[in-house]
């Protein structure tokens, strides 16, 4: 391999946008999301594993949710059952809601970045 | 002690006016046919600072200005025998990973769409109309809703992966792997990352240019060339190795 001037390996990398301010904005909104390193006080771990457990929750309530609304499209529940059902998603929904700010946590916090496979939620 | 690393090569790098985070010392760690970049690091921390970062990424640069190189991640600290444990275990992978890469540049590419609530809405034949939904119990109305939400999350995800299928099917011929993250809900809703050939890069650049022209409602950020950071993979497998992030 010869390495000159016009090698790209030897280039400064360039961002070409039309859109400077847009990009920093949304690119902070990114970096705001990303995990800060751990600092191990019986504060931050009470808080980071609500989280864990929160995130594991809303992903099943999302899976219930999906599932009662494929069984109500596909007409094999009678109006009490999908009434009962609603019912009890809704209070679900509810208390997710009030565990959520009991613990200080906004809907974007309650996800898990898996890496290469993408987000859980 | 512990070693601050920059990034893996199999060449031996020219270290010349080589100059490591905070003005410290860089030296090149051999193990077998695989050369480490590091720096000795007193302390279990790295101050997170935009010159820490900057430099890190000078570093790296440098290096691959004259070498091909597998990037560590910025903040990456391991002892000197757990360096020698890993690189002596993994010395085939890398080996293999730098050949992959080799001869070859990171191009990036994000993508903001406008106007993405569109997809979200309801036509009116679909939506429940307040009187029925006083004639239907709360449960009801409330599964109907969710309903409605999840058809247009649908839609909007549909949309997603068309624009991904869309960039993917316009650059497959002139990138050699792919890196692509989309996220639906978000502005910016795709984040991209190309290895191209070095030789190939005119080519990349012309087809991103013809892409860019034939969607001018979305807004582009192309970004590179970069070393391979997406593609190196090697933060990943050194986490899962000595069990630190």
């Amino acid at each position: 391999m010869t390495f000159s001037p016009e090698n790209p390996q030897s280039a400064e990398p360039a961002i070409e946008t039309s859109h400077t301010d847009e990009f920093v904005e949304q690119l902070r909104c990114v970096a705001d999301t990303l995990p800060s390193r751990i600092n191990v006080d019986s504060q931050s771990v009470e808080q980071g594993l609500a989280k864990l457990v929160l995130t594991l929750i809303e992903f099943i309530r999302r899976l219930l949710e999906k599932q009662a609304i494929r069984r109500m499209e596909g007409g094999d529940l009678s109006p009490q059952q999908i009434e009962d059902l609603g019912l009890a998603l809704m209070k679900l929904e509810a208390k997710l809601n009030e565990l959520k700010i009991q613990f200080g946590l906004e809907d974007e916090d309650l996800n898990i970045d898996l890496g290469p496979v993408g987000r859980l939620i | 002690m512990k070693f601050y690393l920059y990034c893996v090569t199999d060449a031996e790098p020219n270290l010349t006016e080589v100059v490591g985070l905070e003005g410290r010392a860089v030296e090149v760690v051999n193990n077998g046919s695989l050369f480490v970049v590091a720096s000795p690091f007193e302390g279990d921390v790295v101050a997170v600072t935009r010159e820490n970062v900057l430099q890190h990424e000078a570093i790296v640069r440098k290096i691959f200005s004259t070498a091909t190189v597998l990037p560590f991640r910025f903040g990456t600290l391991v002892t000197e025998p757990g360096l020698h444990s890993y690189l002596s275990s993994r010395e085939a992978a890398l080996l293999e990973r730098l050949s992959q890469v080799r001869d070859c540049i990171e191009m990036s590419v994000k993508i903001i769409w406008q106007n993405s609530d569109k997809f979200c809405e309801i036509e009116p034949e679909s939506q429940v109309s307040i009187p029925e939904l006083d004639e239907i119990g709360a449960g009801t109305a409330f599964l109907m809703f969710k309903r409605q939400e999840l058809i247009g999350n649908e839609r909007l995800e549909n949309e997603a992966r068309a624009l991904d299928d869309w960039l993917r099917c316009g650059l497959k011929d002139v990138v050699k792997r792919e890196q692509v993250t989309i996220e639906p809900r978000q502005r910016l809703v795709v984040s991209s990352s190309y290895l191209v050939e070095q030789a190939r890069l005119p080519d990349y650049r012309r087809e991103l240019a013809k892409l860019q022209a034939e969607r001018t409602t979305l807004h582009f950020l192309s970004s590179g060339p970069w070393p391979p950071y997406t593609f190196a993979n090697i933060d990943l497998e050194f986490g899962a190795h000595f069990g630190v992030s």
